[in-house]
Parts: C-alpha cells; structure tokens; sequence
C-alpha cells in the first residue's frame, strides 16, 4: 500500500545562532493509510513540535514532508487550508479546546462554514448531527454548552470537530493523558473505530508505552529530537533494542 | 542549577539591582532629593528655632520677575525671591506630602487588602463594604473634609486627607492578587507544613505580590504632590513655606506673560523625581521576582 | 477489626460540601488504617473522593468542607477535635505531605535553602538548620548548591526531590503523598518512587500514597483501598485487589488499564 505520509530527514529548529534549540534532528519515518503510529517520548524529546510540523502550526527548518505524492513541507496560503482540511488535531487538554461560551455545536458550524462544506444552515446542521453520532454523542447535545459535558465527552465533541472535514490524518497530541483510565479506555476504543470505520490514519503522541501498547500498530521512540528506534509496537516493547527504550521501559511502573 | 549563593530575598534583590545601570543612575537621583528634602529640613527648623526669616522667605520687590541669570540661575518669582532657592526648599514638603501619605495608605491597604483577599467570608464583606464607601465619596471634598476638622492649620490635616483617602486602589489591588495567590499550591504546601495563616500571608505571600506594592508607591507619589498643589491652590494646606504645589499656583498667574522659569524649574524637577522613582520602582520590582533574572 | 498500635486509623470519616439538594459526600463513611512502617495506597479516579480523604487527616481540605462526622485517629488521638493551633503543630511535624506539582509547590520567590530552612525552624527550634539542610538534600540525592537555587531553577525531578527532603524535615511518623509522580516523565517518576520506598525503609516512615496509577500501586504498596464516589469499595492486600479484584468497579478498572505487557486469555 501506498504510504499517505511519508517524513524525510525533517528538521525543526527554533530560534537562531547560539541560542538555538534543534528540537526535531532528522526525523524519518511514514504512516499507511488507516494506520496508528505512536510517537512516544518524555517531556522536551521534541515529539510535540514533530506533531505540530505535521500539522504545519511549524514550519520545518529542511526536509520534506509528502502527503499522497504532494510535499507539503512549505505549503502556504491557499493549499495550506487545503492541506489542513485533510490533516487534523486533536490536543490533550479537552478544556482548554473547547470556547467556553459557543455552543459546541456552533463551533463545528463554523469550520464547516469556514471551509465552505454543506449547501446551506440546514445541511450543516445534519451534519453536526452526524458527527456527534460518529463520535458516540447524542446529536441534541450539539447545542449545549462545553461546561455540562464530562472530560470524556468533551474529548469526543474536540475530536467530532476535527473529523468535521474529513481528514485521512488526524494528529493526536496526548489525547487521553488528561482524562481517568475508564474514560481513557472509552476514548482509545472510539478512536480504534473510526479507523476501522473511515480509514483514518493516526499520529498517536504520547508518553504512555503502556496506552501506545494498546493502540498503535507501530511506534517510534524519540529523545532529544530524534528517533532512536522505531518499529512494530509488540516487537519495540517486548524486545527494546536501543538502551533509552530499555530505560524508558523499566522506569514504568507495571503490574 | 545556579552556582551563586543565594542569601534572602532582599539582599538578592540588591544583587541584581546592582547590575541595572538605569536603576542605580535612578537610585542615585532618588538619594540626591532625598538629602535635599534632609537639608530642606534642617534649614526650616534652624530659622524656625532662631525666628528669623530664612533667605528664600525675603522678599525684594526690585528684582521681581528677574529671568535666570548668574546670581539667580533659576530666576526670581513675583516677590523677587530666588526661585531655585524656594524649589530646593521644596523638596522637603513633596516629600513630606509623598512619603508621610504613602506610610500611611500603603500599610491601610496592603493589611486589609491582604485580610480580606485571605480570610474571605465575612471579613472579605466588610472591609469591601469599607472600601466601596470610601470610594463612593468624592476624594477631594473628603480630602478638604478631613483638612479642615484636623485643628492644626500646617500640614498634618493634608496627610490625613491624603492618607485615608487612597487606599482604596491599592487594597483592592492586593485583594485580587491574594484570592489569586492564596489558591496557588505554594500556599496549600505551607499550610501541610503547619505554618500559621498570619505568617502566610505576610511571609509567603505578599513577597509575591510585592510589585503591585511598588508600583503603587511610585504612581501615587506624583499623585500625592498633585493633590497638594490643589490643596494649597484651595488654601489649605501649606501656608507660607515655599512647596511646589504653590509655586505652580504663582507662576501659572504670570505665564502668559512670559515668565517661563519659576513654572519649567518646578514642574522639570517635579518630573525628574517622579520618573527616577517610578524607573526605580520598575527596575526593584524586576529584581524581586528571581524568574526574570537569569 | 484492626491491632492496636496503628499510625493512623480513620472511622466513617464523612466530608461533606454544601448542603439541601447541593449536597455533595466528597468522602462519605470511609475507614481505613495504615500501620506503623506500612505503605498503603489510596487510589481512584478523579472526583472519587481520596485527595479530600487525605487533607481531612489534618482538617486541611478547602474551607467548604463540614467534617459531618467519624474519627481520624492519630496515634490514638482524634484530629477533628484538636484545636487549629495544636493542628499547626502537628501538620509538617508528625504528618507531612507531599503534592502533585512540584512546580507549583515552592513559593518563587525564595531560594529552597529558605524554605527547608523555615520548614525546620517552624518545628524545631534551637536547631543548626543550615546544617540540616545539607542533611536533608543529602538524603534525597541533591548536592548542597542545590539550597541556593530559585524554584524555577529547577528540573520537575528535582523539586520533588526538595519536596520530600522538606516533607522529612521533622522527622514526621506519617507521610501522605497525594499524587507525587503523576506530573513527571517516567523515568523521573521511576528515581522519585525508588526514593520513596527507600526513605520508607531507612526512616521507618508510614505512607499514605494517594494515585490513580494502579502501577505504582503494584510497586509500592503493601495494602490499597479502591474508593469511587466517595466510599471505600474494595480493600485488601495488594496483590489480591490488582489479580483478583472481587467488586465490580474494581474489575472494570483492572480491565481498563492498559498494560504494557497484555496478559494473553
């Protein structure tokens, strides 16, 4: 199968001269449509700022980055919102995501209008409806307020808006890291559905190895900017062959 | 991890004050008034002791409204006395107006804004209740009000009016910075530790919102002067020794026919002084937060 | 029933917030104990009541909180009837805590010498408390700069690290640590948890571990309690409660964890 993203020796460097900060070194690896690829790592290895390269909240410093036969590295402008309608985030913290005093249905109205999807009111409302379905939320909800929702639900409203434009990438930054582990399981099911159900694919970032275990088909380890192994999940953790991931790894407390 | 010793608060604060230029150039122009006000002082009361009229006090109708020259640099007032002679003397009443009016407002509102940003409940009721009333009444009437029960005709009434009067921003200053600080977990963690709400408040949290303090000080010390400008204007207030608010008074009279010097000298120094102190207070507040200096 | 001798023994603490139709039981009839030198695990999700638990041992929960009935028994004594001031005296000196954010935990504006410093003048007077101090970030693995440094000089690891050295500060008998890790990267969480279990033995210190993570529950714990919505729903032994859970809430639990190695079925 043909790779829908594919990262070559990308670069991300912050600010210039002396004071610069290399966050991501060189970064290669790909993503198949409809797969889960985690991107594991402790605070300041650079998986964040790789997340966003992907997304372009980042301009890469060189490399290249191509999406379906296209590199998107240093898109602007017009493609650049072309390219965003079919990569999507989804960020840690469902609180802060959300505008407290919209609606969250208007808020995925207002993508929608943004990216001209839907004829008219009437249509984009049908499909707010349909979105809460797809995400395991009653469509009524759609015109509530972002403070009676749960976290969890809350985690589900952020990632019905980011599936509003149906994207084939979507972008996980440390989805489930703020929510309990009853909810964390909930969500990680949503998202294993969506890609059985519509192909998605997934940038899984996390510092959970035990949720990436759960989730992931493959996973690269990343520390200080680069990735220092990378490979079928069940293969990377029961058989780590780099001496950070044998670190990472015993540090976790398990049962 | 740094390498340097750390000692307290205040003598790290000085540390790195020490390194600001700007700061010391301010601090020294702070210390320059100062002794001026000291020196000020000291005249008064020798002439005040001897009875004689001190030389800023003569009057020489011949040489009124002299432009500055080499025997009066700064020019002589309507009374053909010497205008930098009376500003130098001053000092001492600006300073007197900011200082003895910031001791008494600042601990009025830093104490209440603290008890009441910490304690909340009813506490908090009161002293808002408190502070809304005083805020309700109009400052300057309740300024002359207080100026005029007070029996002495000098200065004491001003800093009583001044004093009481204007708290009310900085309390409720402090009080916002308080329910903000006293939900941090710094404050939680201290109280796990078993350390007193009283020591809390002082000690651990109004070091933190010391620069809203600061800053109060050095936004309120022009504001004092200006009050007491109006105040001799109105005629309370300072009768008969120079201050600045009264040669403004004077000078303003005859500016239109151009007798520039008495209003540019006053008004130059009274903006030298309040910028050196609100540079310092800048400068102090940035030397007492550790995070802004690595 | 349990022995005499326990450290801490809490019977049918309820804690309660509001009250009509707003009433909330935070913490509602729960009792537990922990013995001398044990290390007991409280754990739950968020809401379920057990940070509430544990700053009610020193009637530190917000200022809401009605302590609407029970005992917490401290060396035998009740600390909801002691006074404020006999509270003050106890908290930081026979019952230490440590918290979630180190971060956010020291006060910015003082070195941490300062605050270890002050931490032990407040309990122990006419003590070397500069020496002290080098004691203490010695016992928890920080060189002797360490007490010049500002908070945020500091690494996450490290100021956790300050934080228990502070928390040891009096040589406390009870030590209740509300989520220590939970804020920092596993391998940092690893050093912290291996400190912990260390001091404990070294200091013969009790424990009360308050988490979420049923892992560190597994590393560190000898007996846990499963709260949920207020009330205790499963205790027992470690081992029993994470392999062989007997209440339904704690199975669900167990089957939502994700584990890094799945057990094959």
């Amino acid at each position: 199968m043909e790779n829908l993203l594919t990262v070559e020796k990308l670069n991300v460097v912050y600010g210039k001269g002396k004071d610069c900060v290399h966050a991501v070194k060189d970064v290669t690896f790909h993503i198949k449509p409809g797969e889960i690829f985690g991107l594991v790592g402790e605070s300041g290895c650079g998986k964040s700022s790789l997340g966003k390269a992907i997304i372009r909240l980042n301009v890469p410093t060189s490399g290249s980055m191509v999406f379906k036969g296209d590199d998107v590295s240093l898109l602007s402008g017009r493609e650049l919102k072309e390219y965003r309608q079919e990569v999507q985030m989804v960020f840690q913290d469902p609180y802060g995501s959300l505008y407290p005093r919209m609606k969250v249905g208007s808020a995925i109205m207002d993508v929608l209008e943004v990216h001209r999807i839907g004829e008219n009111t009437s249509e984009r409302h049908a499909r707010v409806a349909e979105l809460f379905e797809a995400v395991g939320l009653e469509p009524d909800w759609a015109w509530r307020y972002p403070h009676e929702f749960s976290g969890g639900q809350r985690q589900r409203i952020c990632i019905a808006r980011a599936l509003a434009l149906n994207p084939e990438l979507l972008v996980a930054d440390e989805p489930v890291s703020a929510l309990d582990v009853s909810v964390q399981a909930e969500i990680l099911e949503l998202l294993e559905d969506l890609r059985t159900q519509r192909q998605l694919a997934f940038l899984f970032v996390s510092h959970d190895l035990a949720v990436v275990r759960n989730i992931c088909d493959r996973v690269a380890v990343m520390y200080n900017g680069e990735i220092v192994e990378m490979g079928d999940v069940v293969d990377v953790i029961d058989n780590p062959q780099h001496e950070y991931t044998r670190t990472l790894l015993a540090a976790v407390p398990a049962f | 991890m740094p390498v340097e010793k750390g000692q307290s608060l205040w003598s790290d604060a000085w540390r790195r004050l020490k390194k600001n230029r700007l700061a010391m150039l301010c601090l020294g122009l702070v210390v320059l008034f100062t002794l001026l006000a000291v020196y000020g002082e000291i005249v008064y009361q020798y002439h005040h002791a001897k009875d004689i009229t001190p030389s800023y006090q003569m009057t020489n109708l011949d040489v009124a409204y002299e432009a500055p020259s080499t025997r009066h640099w700064m020019g002589t007032d309507g009374l053909g006395r010497d205008v930098m002679a009376r500003l130098v003397q001053g000092v001492r009443i600006a300073y007197k107006v900011g200082i003895i009016t910031s001791l008494i407002a600042i601990p009025i509102g830093v104490i209440l804004g603290c008890l009441a940003g910490f304690f909340g409940g009813r506490v908090d009721d009161f002293i808002v209740w408190l502070y809304s009333t005083f805020a309700s009444m109009p400052g300057l009437l309740f300024i002359l009000a207080i100026a005029m029960v007070v029996p002495d005709n000098g200065l004491l009434g001003v800093y009583l009016g001044i004093g009481l009067t204007t708290w009310v921003g900085l309390c409720r200053l402090v009080r916002g910075e308080v329910l903000k600080h006293k939900e941090q977990n710094y404050v939680q963690a201290a109280k796990a530790l078993g350390i007193g709400s009283g020591r809390i408040m002082f000690k651990h949290i109004l070091p933190n919102i010391l620069h809203v303090v600061i800053v109060t000080f050095t936004l309120r010390f022009p504001a004092a002067v200006g009050t007491e400008v109006i105040m001799s204007y109105l005629g309370i207030g300072v009768q008969g020794e120079p201050s600045w608010g009264l040669m403004i008074d004077s000078a303003r009279m005859r500016l239109w026919q151009g007798m520039w010097w008495e209003m540019t000298f006053v008004t130059l120094a009274l903006f030298l002084l309040v910028l050196a102190f609100n540079l310092l207070g800048d400068a102090l507040r940035d030397a007492l937060d550790p995070r802004l200096n690595d | 029933m349990t022995e005499e001798g326990n450290i801490l023994e809490v019977q049918d603490l309820s804690v309660h917030f509001g009250h009509g139709e707003g009433l909330v039981k935070a913490v509602d009839e729960v009792s537990f104990y922990v013995g001398r030198g044990e290390t007991v695990a409280l754990v739950g999700e968020s809401g379920s009541g057990k940070s509430i638990s544990a700053l009610s041992l020193t009637r530190l929960a917000p200022r809401a909180a009605v302590y609407a009935g029970g005992r917490v028994l401290f060396n035998g004594v009740d600390m909801l009837e002691r006074s404020e001031r006999e509270l003050r005296d106890i908290r930081g000196s026979q019952i230490s805590y440590i918290f979630q954010e180190p971060m956010v935990s020291f006060n910015p504006v003082f070195t941490i010498g300062w605050q270890i410093e002050e931490a032990i003048r407040l309990h122990r007077k006419g003590i070397d408390a500069v020496g002290e101090v080098e004691r203490l970030l010695d016992l928890v693995q920080l060189p002797e700069r360490a007490a010049a440094a500002y908070p945020h000089q500091m690494s996450g690891g490290q100021l956790q690290r300050c934080m228990i050295a502070m928390a040891l500060a009096c040589s406390p008998e009870l030590l209740v640590a509300d989520e220590p890790t939970t804020a920092l990267d596993v391998t940092v969480q690893r050093e912290i948890l291996n400190l912990l279990a260390d001091l404990s033995q070294k200091v013969n210190l009790s424990v009360l571990m308050i988490t979420h993570n049923f892992g560190i529950v597994a590393d560190l714990a000898s007996r846990v309690y499963v709260m949920q919505q207020g009330k205790i729903v499963e205790e027992g032994s470690t081992k029993q409660v994470l392999y062989d859970p007997q209440h339904d809430y704690t199975k669900q639990l167990m089957a939502a964890v994700p584990r890094l190695h799945p057990v094959k079925s």
